[in-house]
């Protein structure tokens, strides 16, 4: 190892490397910012241009355009809340209250300062944990995976305490939409009522832009206001977030990056369900759990370390194996494949300089994320001082082109526009779009891995309880499944407890008095 | 909007969803029919329990839940044009289609200070910009394709 580390921080240190890195970076954070591009879109339209660079500075391109665009969803996330790209749903939740109160800028460094460390920490382990870590994602199968998803519904526990039937409800619609089209197991066509092109599936962003974009322009145009909100810059709001991170946030950053991490190397599953469940467990570990979805730092800082902790843990059986762990890391994949590089436990000696190269570059990437992140953040702050009618309709035609552009399909504009009146409608009722959306990921997911366990379960002649527990992994999921759904009730049940107790010694001390 | 209202509007919509779904998935055979079952009734048992927990709240009490208050004409405008847009790419082209429910939209939906010919004007140069804005990025530097008509 030690033989590719002086190699690979020389070509870091070379300025068309450098150039490349800003550049990647910069067209990676509008192309996350913008709803309906997603990374492996941006990635996937750089391929070709890197066909005629060497293969080191050609990666190193890939990988800024991946890291700046799971990074830039965080913008639109917070500014306008509209996740720019799936992984960023979390942040909407406590991104946008902070932008509502006059916090943007706030909410735009806390994003940016953690997915730089967040990034840093995936690409540690990336460099240092890459072969245990790959044979342990081995391990996974169908019931594993299945249990993960379910302990990443679980979430709607936590993030629907005030209304548990209402979430779960919503969880469960998501679920049913995302069962619209072919049955991933036996390949029926379902519920598409007649309408041929529903044969493709309710896909996930349309789903999104439609409940958290074109929801938010109904809301928006309705409320007679100017401006999406007031905002002034604070005078050293950088400093104050990265102390405040460095303070109060350690705990949260860390968790989240690992669970980002270890999501990431499972394939199938990525930045959204990590995100999601980093924030379930920030709220649940977190000594004021009620404060998360109002606004505050911790919740940004859960879901946008997770997010893109991601990127390092999706590339470690990708390089370590040969099996991507996201999309773009499979858009990646065939872009080494394509430069004649094999990916196997063999990639760290037989291509080292190129396979520390790009690890290396990962980690010099989110380090100028900083500068280039804090520069754009900057630019798109000004969005919120246009004029709110101009924005909104503005969203409408970029939610337009960016769901068209998924599938070159009319249908994907449809949803969003139907998904929009079910997003405000929602918003009316008290339903929760984000337990909605959670449904809608995770669904094909859970279906996919419980048929794979109910045929696991024919093949073997017994019950499909048996596939549920037969490994270690999927009974401790089972466990912290039930935790998490179990645990806001008993935390409740505390606290009121603990409130009366409270209460009462206060009544007994103004009797003595 | 009054107490118990929202749940009742919850309940129907819930309930609506799953008798939808209800026919098609008592027709699913096999693995197929696993997750849709499962679904549905959860859909339907919840919906029902909101209706009357609604109904329970509405008989109850004549209280009234805090919500921000919205104007309805307005959003039916956007509903409105964003369905005569949507309707309307196909067949004219996307920047065409654009550009026309941009200009009417803003002009429509802001409020000007200034006279009428002030109001036209920057509507119109707010379309433009933002077609040229999102043609130079998208179909330009990023090759995204965009629905084709008649027109551009």
């Amino acid at each position: 190892m030690m033989e590719f580390i002086g190699p690979a921080l020389l070509h870091l240190i070379e300025p068309l490397n450098i150039f490349l890195m800003v550049v990647g970076l910069t067209g990676g954070i509008i192309v996350g910012a913008l709803p309906g591009l997603t990374a492996t879109m941006g990635v996937a339209l750089m391929v070709p241009a890197t066909f005629a660079m060497n293969p080191t500075s050609g990666l190193i391109m890939l990988g800024a355009i991946y890291v700046g665009a799971i990074y830039g969803g965080s913008n639109s996330a917070c500014l306008i809340c509209t996740p720019g790209t799936p992984s960023s749903v979390a942040t909407t939740f406590d991104g946008w209250p902070m932008c509502q109160s006059g916090r943007a800028d706030f909410a735009l460094y806390t994003s940016l300062i953690a997915s730089a460390l967040g990034g840093f920490i995936g690409t540690f382990g990336l460099l240092f944990l890459a072969a245990p870590l790959a044979r342990f994602a081995l391990s996974f199968g169908g019931p594993e995976n299945f249990w993960l998803c379910i302990f990443g519904l679980s979430t709607i526990a936590v993030m629907s305490t005030d209304n548990m039937v209402k979430g779960v409800l919503s969880g469960i619609l998501g679920i049913l939409i995302s069962t619209i089209g072919l049955d991933p197991n036996a390949g029926v066509p379902r519920f598409i009522f007649g309408y041929y092109p529903l044969v493709q599936g309710i896909e996930v962003i349309p789903a999104m832009i439609g409940l958290f974009s074109f929801s938010q322009v109904l809301v928006l145009i309705g409320s007679n206001r100017t401006y999406i909100a007031e905002f002034k810059p604070t005078k050293g709001a950088f400093t104050q977030v990265f102390k405040e991170m460095m303070t109060k946030c350690k705990v949260v950053l860390l968790r989240s990056s690992i669970i980002g991490g270890i999501v990431g190397m499972l394939p199938g599953a990525g930045g959204e369900i990590a995100s999601i469940i980093a924030y379930n467990e920030s709220k649940r570990w977190s000594k004021h759990p009620e404060k998360y979805g109002t606004g505050i730092i911790q919740g940004v800082v859960s879901s946008e370390s997770a997010n893109n902790a991601v990127i390092g843990g999706a590339l470690i059986p990708m390089l370590t194996l040969g099996i991507p762990g996201s999309a773009v890391a499979a858009v990646i994949l065939g872009a080494l494949l394509a430069k004649g590089i094999q990916p196997g436990f063999n990639v760290f000696s037989t291509t080292g300089d190129l396979a520390y190269t790009f690890i290396f570059s990962q980690f010099a990437v989110n380090l100028l994320m900083l500068p280039v992140g804090y520069l754009l953040a900057k630019i798109m702050a000004k969005l919120l001082s246009l004029r709110l009618t101009f924005v909104a309709i503005a969203i409408v035609m970029l939610s337009v082109i960016g769901s068209y552009a998924i599938n070159n399909s009319m249908l994907d504009v449809w949803v969003v526009l139907i998904f929009g009146v079910v997003g405000y409608f929602a918003s009316r009722v008290s339903l929760n779009t984000g337990a909605m959306a959670l449904g809608i990921i995770l669904g094909p997911m859970i279906e996919e891995n419980l048929g794979k366990c109910v045929n696991l379960s024919s093949a073997m002649g017994g019950s499909v309880f048996d596939v549920f527990v037969a490994s270690k992994i999927s009974v401790l999921l089972i466990i912290m499944t039930v935790l998490s759904f179990i645990s806001p009730f008993i935390l409740s049940r505390v606290k009121k407890k603990d409130a009366t107790c409270a209460c009462e010694t206060a009544q007994k001390e103004d009797h003595h008095a | 909007m009054r107490k118990g209202t929202s749940d009742l509007a919850a309940g129907a919509f819930f309930t609506g969803v799953g008798l939808v779904f209800l026919p098609e998935t008592l027709t699913l055979e096999g693995v197929s029919a696993v997750l849709p079952e499962l679904l549905v009734t959860g859909l339907l048992i919840g919906g029902v329990y909101l209706l009357a927990l609604g109904a329970y709240w509405r008989m109850k009490t004549r209280e009234l839940e805090a919500s921000e208050p919205s104007s309805i004409p307005r959003i039916l405008i956007i509903g409105i044009g964003s369905v005569g847009y949507v309707l309307a790419a196909p067949v004219l082209g996307f920047y065409a289609s654009s550009f026309v429910f941009l200009s009417i939209m803003a002009m429509i939906l802001s409020q000007h200070e200034g006279g009428k010919a002030k109001a036209v004007l920057v509507s119109v140069v707010f379309a433009c910009i933002m077609c040229v804005f999102v043609w130079s990025s998208f179909n330009y530097m990023l090759s995204v394709p965009t629905p084709e008509g008649i027109l551009f």
